[in-house]
C-alpha cells in the first residue's frame, strides 16, 4: 500500500490542501486554459468529490485529471507541501479501476508491456515498419502516413535501425578496476536516441567505470502507472529489480529523467508491502542521474575544446522529480570553449510529458511555444537537456515552427569534448545557420 | 440549475467553449482561499474576452434576474467570490492584456485578468514598479486586487491598491459601460467613483479596464532584523523608528508562535525565546537609505532588542526574509487547517493587540500564530486548527469573534486588506452605525437595484 492505492494516505494528503491557489502560478496548463478544474486545487477538489461519493470518475472528471503534464510545478510551489503528484497518480489508479483502462491502453499495457520479450521484438520490428507508417521529413523524424490515433502533424522521431542495447559493446578490460555501474537506458535511449546511450557508455568508461548493460532490462513502467495501471507497473518494477539484483552493481545510472524518477521514487512505492519492497528501497538509494553520478564520483572533466554556446532546459522529472539542478550545468560549464547561457524560465515544463503530448497535442504544443521563445532569446547554438521526452517535444515543436532547434543530451556534449581531446576545436560553425 | 435558454443565450454570446456547465468544473468554483466556509456551486461559469462580452453576459443575467459573481484568481481570504446563490460566475482571467505602459505619464493600463506580477515584470525594464504586493502577487489578478483593494508588505511606505488606481472602466449591473477617472494624478471631476469601485468586492459592477499609477523602482535597499524578549520592547522599537521620521518600506512582525513554527520548518537560527521579531527594509536613494538604516539600527538597539542583524549581501538579505516568507507555510504545517485573519489596529496599539490575541488563544485553547505588518497595524492572526473537528471549530469561531471585537475596541478595523466578503459580514454592525450602513446600502441599491451583483457580500442584505 502506498500513494498508488492507500485510501488512508490519500485522506491525509488531501487534508493538506488549504486551497490558497498558489498552484495556479506554477501550472503550465492553467496558464493556457484558465479553468480552476485543471489547477491543482481544482483537481484535488475533484479527487475529494469522488472520495466523498459526491460524484464518480466521470469522463469529464477523468479528462481534468489527465489534463496535466505531471510537471510537479504545483508541488514545488505549494506553501503547505501538498503531495500533488502522489495524489494524482493514486487518483488515476482509482479512475482506471472504476472505468477500466480503455481498449488501446489495455492492449499496450497488459498485452505488450506486460511481456518484456514481446515488447522488445515488436520494437525491433518497428524500426523496419517505421518508414511504412511515417513519411520521412528532413529534420528530426516524420509525420504519420495514416491516422494512427495521433495528430497527423506530429513529427515522430525515427526508431533506430538497431537498438542501443543490441549494438553497444562494453569495454571489458579498461574498466575492470572501477565501480560497476549498471546503465538503465529506458526506451527512448534504447530505441530512438541511441547516440545518447553511446555517449553515456563512453563517458562512464573514460572515467574508469565498468559498465553493465543488461540486454533484458525493460521499460521503466512510467507510461503504465501514469495511466493508472498499477498492476502492470508493479510487475514491470519487479521484473527490472530482479534484473538489477542479478547483476548487483555498485550503482545504477539513468540518462532519462523519467526513468530516474521512476527508479528512485516510484519503485519503492509500487513495491511497498510486496516481496520486492526491500530491493526497491535499496536500489532507489543507489540510482543516480548520469550528471549527478559523474559530479558525485569526481569525474575527470573533458579537455577537448568545443567552441559553442549552449543553454539548458530542466526536465521536470530531473529538477523537481530528482532534485538535480547543479550537476548538468556544471558538466556543461566545465567543457573547454563552451559558453553556458541560462535561459529564462529554464525550469518551466516544455509541455511534452510523454503520452500527454499524444492525447493533448495542441495544448502541449502551445506550452512548448514559450519554451522555444526562452531558448531563442539565449541565441545559443544548442539546447542541452536530460530527458528524451523533452527532446522529442522541443524538436517537434521547433520543426512545426520551422526553426530547427538543435536539442542534445548533456552527455552527448560531454562525450564530444572527450572525443575532441588532442584535436583541433570541434565547435559548430558559428552563425552558419545551423544554430537557433 | 439554470434553464436551457440562459445557457443557450450565454453560448450564443461567448461561444460554447467559454461557457462551462459541467458539474466537474462548477464544483471547482464553489470555494476560494478563505477557510472554514460552506461551498456553493454556481449555475454556470463564463469566460468573456472583451468588455463587450462582459456587457452581453451582464444583460443576459439582468434579463433573467440571475446573481452575478465576478472572479479573478479566487485567492481572496474572505469568501468574497463564493457564488452563494448559484447564478453566473464571470471569470475575467481571459481578459489578460497589458494594454499600455505609459513611461511619460508613469501609468499602466491593463485588463482585469492581468496577474500583478506580470504587470511588474512588464514595468521593470523601464525602471518602474506597481507597488501593491499582496502575498498572492504571483496569482492574484489586477481586477481582483482592485475589487478587494489589496494591501501587502509595503503598505506603510507605499500605501495600498486604492492609492494607485487612477481610472476604471466598469460594466454596471444594467449592462451599461462607464468610464471613471483617467491618467491624471489630479482629477476632481464628479464623485470619486474610482475609489468607490476600488474595494467594492464585486457588488457594484464588473471592472473591465484599470489604469494605475507607477513608481520608479527603488535603486537601493537595506534589510534588518531584530528580536525582542517582550512585546512592549518590539512596540517601542516601531515607535522609535517612526519618531526618527523613517518610513520603512517593510516593517513586519512575527510573534513567538510563528517564530517557533518557522524555526521548526527550516532551522534558520531564530531565537526561540523571543516574544517577537521585527523585519525592516528601507529603500530608495542609496545615501538616504544608508542614513535611514543607521537610524533604524539605533532605534532597535535603544529599544532593547536582544539581537540585531543588518544584511550586508543579497544572500544575507534573502536569509533575513526567509523567516517572513516561510511564516505561512511553516504555520500551515502545525495543524491540518489554517484560517488567516486580518484584524487591523492603529500602529501604536500593535503590542496591545498581540497581547489580546494571546489571551484569546489561551482562553479558547486554540493555536494562533500572528505575523503581520507592524508598520501599518495590519496583523494576521492565523488560527491553526482542523476544520473537520466540529468541537474545536466552535471554539475557533468564538476566538475569531473576540479577535475582531478586540481590534475594534483598540480603535481598529475589521479588515486591513482581505475584505469583508462573507467571513466578516456578521461584524459589520460592530464597526458601523446604522446610519453608516444605510448610506452604504443606499449606494448599493442605487447602482444595483435588483441586488444581483455578488449579493449578500460586503453590505449584506439590501
Amino acid at each position: 500500500m502506498s500513494y498508488f492505492d492507500d485510501p488512508a494516505l490519500l485522506d491525509r494528503m488531501l487534508k493538506q490542501c488549504v486551497r490558497c491557489g498558489f498552484c495556479q502560478a506554477h501550472c503550465p496548463i492553467y496558464k493556457r486554459l484558465f479553468t480552476e478544474s485543471v489547477a491543482a486545487r481544482g483537481k484535488i477538489r475533484l479527487v475529494k468529490a469522488v472520495r466523498d461519493g459526491e460524484m464518480a470518475w466521470s469522463r469529464t472528471a477523468v479528462d481534468r485529471l489527465y489534463t496535466c503534464t505531471l510537471c510537479l510545478g504545483c508541488a514545488a510551489g505549494c506553501p503547505t507541501g501538498v503531495m500533488t503528484e502522489e495524489i494524482f497518480l493514486g487518483a488515476r489508479v482509482q479512475a482506471a479501476r472504476q472505468r477500466g483502462l480503455g481498449g488501446l491502453r489495455w492492449l499496450v499495457f497488459r498485452g505488450l508491456l506486460h511481456n518484456p520479450s514481446l515488447f522488445r521484438a515488436l520494437l525491433h520490428a518497428g524500426a523496419r515498419t517505421w518508414p511504412l507508417l511515417f513519411r520521412s521529413d528532413p529534420g528530426p523524424g516524420g509525420r504519420p502516413r495514416l491516422p494512427l490515433g495521433i495528430s497527423m502533424r506530429r513529427v515522430v522521431p525515427r526508431l533506430a535501425p538497431t537498438p542501443f542495447l543490441k549494438s553497444a559493446t562494453v569495454n571489458e578490460d579498461r574498466g575492470a578496476r572501477g565501480a560497476r555501474v549498471l546503465f538503465f537506458t529506458g526506451c527512448l535511449i534504447n530505441y530512438v536516441y541511441t547516440g545518447v546511450g553511446r555517449a553515456v557508455l563512453e563517458v562512464l568508461e573514460r572515467n574508469g567505470a565498468r559498465v553493465l548493460l543488461p540486454g533484458e532490462q525493460h521499460c521503466c513502467g512510467t507510461p503504465v502507472f501514469t495511466n493508472g495501471d498499477v498492476i502492470t507497473a508493479r510487475q514491470m518494477a519487479g521484473y527490472n529489480l530482479q534484473v538489477v539484483e542479478k547483476y548487483r552493481p555498485d550503482a545504477i545510472v539513468t540518462a532519462c529523467a523519467t526513468c530516474g524518477s521512476a527508479l528512485k521514487k516510484h519503485y519503492p512505492a509500487l513495491c511497498e508491502g510486496g516481496p520486492m519492497e526491500d530491493a526497491a528501497r535499496r536500489w532507489a538509494a543507489r540510482t543516480y542521474d548520469i550528471s549527478e553520478y559523474l559530479v558525485k564520483a569526481g569525474y575527470r572533466p573533458p579537455e577537448g575544446r568545443i567552441s559553442m554556446s549552449v543553454t539548458y532546459h530542466d526536465p521536470c522529472h530531473l529538477l523537481r522529480g530528482q532534485g538535480v539542478y547543479e550537476a548538468p550545468r556544471r558538466l556543461l560549464a566545465a567543457i573547454p570553449g563552451m559558453e553556458f547561457r541560462e535561459m529564462a524560465l529554464a525550469d518551466r515544463c516544455c509541455g511534452g510529458a510523454g503520452s500527454f503530448s499524444l492525447s493533448h497535442y495542441a495544448l502541449s504544443l502551445s506550452i512548448t511555444e514559450q519554451k522555444l521563445r526562452s531558448i531563442r532569446e539565449t541565441r545559443a547554438a544548442a539546447v542541452a537537456t536530460g530527458c528524451g521526452a523533452c527532446r522529442m517535444q522541443i524538436e517537434d515543436a521547433s520543426h512545426q515552427a520551422g526553426i530547427g532547434t538543435r536539442v542534445m543530451h548533456t552527455l552527448e556534449l560531454v562525450a564530444m569534448s572527450y572525443r575532441a581531446e588532442g584535436r583541433e576545436d570541434q565547435g559548430y560553425e558559428r552563425g552558419s545557420g545551423r544554430g537557433l | 440549475m439554470l434553464s436551457f435558454e440562459v445557457i443557450r443565450e450565454l453560448r450564443d454570446a461567448l461561444g460554447r467553449d467559454r461557457v462551462l456547465t459541467d458539474i466537474e468544473d462548477l464544483v471547482c468554483y464553489a470555494f476560494d482561499a478563505a477557510g472554514g466556509l460552506d461551498e456553493h456551486v454556481p449555475g454556470v461559469i463564463v469566460m468573456p474576452e472583451t468588455a463587450g462580452e462582459v456587457q452581453a453576459v451582464v444583460r443576459i443575467a439582468d434579463r433573467y434576474s440571475l446573481p452575478v459573481y465576478p472572479r479573478g484568481s479566487g485567492t481572496n481570504l474572505s469568501g468574497g467570490t463564493l457564488p452563494e446563490r448559484g447564478g453566473v460566475v464571470v471569470s475575467l482571467l481571459r481578459m489578460n492584456r497589458i494594454l499600455e505602459v505609459d513611461t511619460d505619464n508613469l501609468t499602466a493600463t491593463v485588463e482585469p485578468g492581468v496577474i500583478i506580477q506580470d504587470l511588474n515584470d512588464a514595468c521593470a525594464p523601464y525602471g518602474l514598479m506597481y507597488p501593491p504586493d499582496p502575498g498572492t502577487v504571483a496569482q492574484a489578478t489586477m481586477g481582483g486586487s482592485v475589487a478587494e483593494c489589496s494591501g501587502g508588505l509595503r503598505g506603510l511606505k507605499y500605501g495600498v491598491t486604492k492609492h494607485y488606481v487612477l481610472g476604471l472602466s466598469v460594466v454596471l449591473p444594467d449592462g451599461e459601460m462607464a468610464r471613471f477617472g483617467g491618467k491624471t494624478v489630479k482629477n476632481v471631476s464628479g464623485y470619486d467613483m474610482v475609489h468607490l469601485f476600488t474595494g467594492s468586492e464585486g457588488t457594484l459592477g464588473i471592472i473591465t479596464e484599470i489604469t494605475v499609477k507607477l513608481l520608479p523602482l527603488p535603486e537601493y535597499r537595506r534589510t534588518m532584523m531584530a528580536a525582542f524578549l517582550d512585546l512592549d520592547s518590539a512596540g517601542r522599537a516601531v515607535a522609535r523608528i517612526i519618531e526618527g521620521r523613517v518610513i520603512p518600506a517593510t516593517l513586519e512582525i512575527l510573534d513567538n508562535t510563528t517564530i517557533r513554527a518557522v524555526e521548526e520548518y527550516n532551522r534558520c537560527g531564530l531565537p526561540l525565546d523571543a516574544a517577537a521579531i521585527l523585519l525592516i527594509e528601507v529603500d530608495g536613494v542609496k545615501e538616504a537609505v544608508e542614513r535611514e538604516a543607521a537610524k533604524v539600527m539605533a532605534a532597535l538597539l535603544d529599544s532593547g532588542a536582544s539581537f540585531v542583524r543588518l544584511a550586508e549581501t543579497e544572500r544575507e538579505r534573502e536569509q533575513l526574509w526567509t523567516a517572513r516568507r516561510t511564516a505561512l507555510p511553516a504555520l500551515s504545517r502545525v495543524r491540518p487547517s489554517m484560517m488567516v485573519e486580518d484584524a487591523t489596529v492603529p500602529r501604536n496599539r500593535v503590542p496591545e493587540m498581540l497581547k489580546e490575541i494571546r489571551t484569546i488563544a489561551e482562553k479558547y485553547g486554540v493555536i494562533i500564530g500572528t505575523m503581520g505588518h507592524a508598520g501599518d497595524g495590519n496583523l494576521h492572526p492565523t488560527i491553526l486548527t482542523d476544520i473537520s473537528d466540529e468541537q474545536e471549530m466552535v471554539r475557533v469561531r468564538q476566538a475569531i469573534d473576540e479577535v475582531y471585537a478586540a481590534a475594534l475596541k483598540l480603535g481598529g478595523t475589521l479588515s486591513g486588506e482581505h475584505g469583508i466578503g462573507r467571513t466578516k459580514q456578521k461584524y459589520m454592525e460592530m464597526e458601523f452605525s446604522q446610519a453608516a450602513l444605510s448610506a452604504m446600502r443606499a449606494v448599493k441599491r442605487a447602482l444595483d437595484p435588483k441586488g444581483l451583483f455578488n449579493p449578500g457580500k460586503l453590505v449584506g442584505e439590501v
